[in-house]
């Protein structure tokens, strides 16, 4: 990934006493889709208006094509944005809202005419044109953000939360629609979300930020299968954890006393160290005769979710750092809240990690 | 039963919105008699109470004086009375609700208490001016009905479209212009429109603070009425209600009235 496109450096920002973005830096290379994922507090949204040029950096500095943007003004970046709540102006008309971009920037009327057109066009609202964006519905006044932030031709798109107005069925929908659009006009994208499917669905590279930093930028599957920290590991997805204390060490393994027995998982830590297991649900089997290079528990069903393609088990396990989620394609017959079921699960897919 | 109570709702409108208009358009008719005095029905049909406004002496200032005060303290509110309504809902105030509360007190407070009191203090700081002094305490008047409508406006106008409009290519202020005034535009309207009616038929502020040769419409029409009761002030009268019609009309043409008047 040398060819940078986006390039944060030691971003720092305060409000106040309370420090939001902590020497944070990031790099994004041309046409990749990166999501900052995290919740609420974390710092996303302020990166993505520092981003914009909405905010200014207390420290740090950001370019974009290898041009250092940090002293420009909002409007002469040249970064389009997408508002969590679409932000269209409601005096003006689908075309006047794409066009809006154009006339700020001095394009005469005979040259913007064709290029909104086609922006229309890409976002499949032509029909829309002269309507009040008020009259619209929320996919489609997505749909007229997301053209009214290309049609100035940015050099960098940033969306804020740009699926959280919409109900789920249409969330759905518009995530792989608006991935595919974005894809065909080549451009990179930076999303901001708290919603992990979401960030899943949308993006090449997550960026987990926790606290001001980013805490592991990687693909989707290596944060899901390789996460970086129990942090990750809870934020995205859903987990199996059991807090214990490793009882050997050696050849890349250790060997960790639970309260539900003992499990093996590959990792260096010293003996008598404090840490946490953890499986993914989908990883784990009910057999009490498992094959090979497999870890066995056995423990007690307090809930059964019924999921439609797959049935979830919540485990019963004392409160505290242990959390108990298994899946199965199907649930076997007598298994319900109360039963006790033998669990295995391969030591490769088990993670170890040092107690929080 | 419930057919017997809308009618008898439906009745007490019709009633309130004839006992609040009858006496406005009394004066209508009377401003065309021939008698020399107020009457109803007017007798025969003259033009003469209109012709004599230009001949009474005073009136014609009176009215332009009236005019030029509401205009220019009217001007002066929206500048003020906007800005200050920006900083107050972007809350860069500390104490914003106190403050804007504070703001729009002259609207509670009796015009009495107010032009007495402004009286005090303005010729307290040396300003014996008359023009000036009117000028002053019409700002005053004027200005919570202009923050009022802007500050309602701001209320519900979503900042985020100042900042999608400058990631668009607006500079801060082109931003705003383009964005944000065509959006409250309304509140402009409406608060403009009150605030010169409030400051073109204030009495009892301007009471204190006219003296014999700046006098406003309101005090020169009472000081008619005293010495000579004639139908010219019902002429004057048609004439404001006109001018009101107008300037009602042009604003429904300008931004609808719906939008100036929300329920």
């Amino acid at each position: 990934m040398n060819d940078q496109h986006l390039a944060v450096r030691g971003a720092s920002k305060r409000f106040g006493t309370a420090s939001v973005l902590d020497d944070l830096s990031l790099a994004v290379a041309r046409g990749e889709f990166v999501s900052l994922l995290g919740p609420s507090g974390c710092g996303k949204t302020t990166l993505l208006r520092c981003i914009a040029g909405l905010l200014r950096l207390d420290a740090g500095s950001i370019a974009v094509a290898g041009r250092d943007i940090s002293a420009l003004p909002a409007h002469r970046r040249n970064v389009g944005v997408v508002f969590q709540n679409y932000a269209l102006f409601p005096h003006l008309t689908v075309a006047q809202n794409i066009g809006f971009g154009l006339r700020a920037q001095g394009v005469r009327a005979a040259e913007a005419a064709p290029r909104i057109a086609e922006a229309l066009a890409l976002v499949r609202m032509a029909e829309f044109a002269d309507r009040p964006v008020t009259a619209l519905s929320g996919g489609q006044q997505q749909r007229v953000a997301v053209a009214r932030a290309l049609v100035v031709r940015p050099t960098l798109l940033l969306l804020d939360e740009p699926f959280s107005a919409l109900d789920r069925k249409l969330r759905e929908t518009m995530q792989v629609e608006l991935k595919h659009l974005l894809r065909e006009v080549g451009i990179t994208a930076i999303f901001v979300t708290h919603d992990q499917e979401e960030a899943l669905v949308v993006s090449d590279r997550i960026a987990v930020m926790n606290a001001g930093r980013i805490e592991q930028l990687a693909d989707p599957a290596t944060l899901y299968q390789r996460p970086a920290s129990l942090y990750v590991l809870d934020f995205v997805g859903q987990s199996m954890r059991l807090g214990g204390t490793v009882s050997a060490a050696g050849l890349g393994e250790v060997t960790v006393e639970t309260r539900l027995g003992t499990v093996r998982a590959p990792g260096a830590f010293a003996p008598g160290s404090r840490v946490v297991v953890a499986v993914r649900p989908e990883a784990v089997t009910l057999t009490e005769t498992p094959p090979g290079g497999r870890n066995t528990l056995a423990a007690r069903v307090s809930e059964v979710s019924f999921l439609g393609s797959r049935t979830q088990l919540h485990l019963d396990l004392p409160a505290g750092e242990d959390r108990g989620v298994v899946e199965l394609p199907r649930l076997p017959p007598g298994i319900g809240p109360g039963s006790a079921v033998p669990l295995a699960f391969p030591i490769a897919d088990t993670m170890v990690f040092p107690a929080a | 039963m419930e057919r017997l109570g809308r009618w008898l709702s439906g009745g007490a409108l019709a009633l309130v919105i004839l006992f609040l208009l009858l006496p406005i358009l009394v004066v209508i008719p009377v401003s065309f008699t021939e008698a020399p005095v107020f009457r109803f029905p007017p007798e025969g049909f003259s033009l003469q109470w209109y012709e004599k406004i230009g001949r009474v002496d005073g009136l014609l200032g009176a009215i332009g004086l009236s005019a030029r005060l509401a205009l220019l303290a009217t001007v002066i509110s929206l500048l003020l009375g906007t800005l200050c309504a920006i900083a107050l809902v972007r809350g860069v105030v500390p104490g914003a609700a106190a403050v804007s509360a504070f703001m729009l007190s002259p609207l509670m407070l009796p015009g009495l208490v107010l032009g007495i009191a402004m009286l005090q203090a303005l010729r307290e700081v040396g300003l014996r001016d008359a023009w000036w002094s009117l000028l002053l305490a019409h700002v005053v008047i004027t200005l919570p009905f202009v923050m009022r409508t802007v500050l309602a406006s701001l209320s519900l106008f979503d900042f985020g479209m100042v900042d999608a409009a400058r990631t668009l290519g607006c500079s801060y202020p082109v931003a705003l212009w383009r964005v944000l005034v065509p959006n409250i535009l309304p509140g402009f309207v409406s608060g403009a429109l009150f605030a010169f009616i409030a400051s073109f038929d204030n009495y009892p502020v301007s009471m204190f603070l006219v003296d014999v040769r700046t006098k406003t419409l309101p005090i020169q029409l009472l000081n008619y009425l005293e010495i000579s009761p004639d139908p010219t002030l019902a002429a004057v009268s048609t004439c404001l209600i006109a001018l009101t019609v107008a300037i009602l009309l042009l604003c429904d043409r300008l931004v609808g009235l719906r939008r100036l008047a929300p329920v």
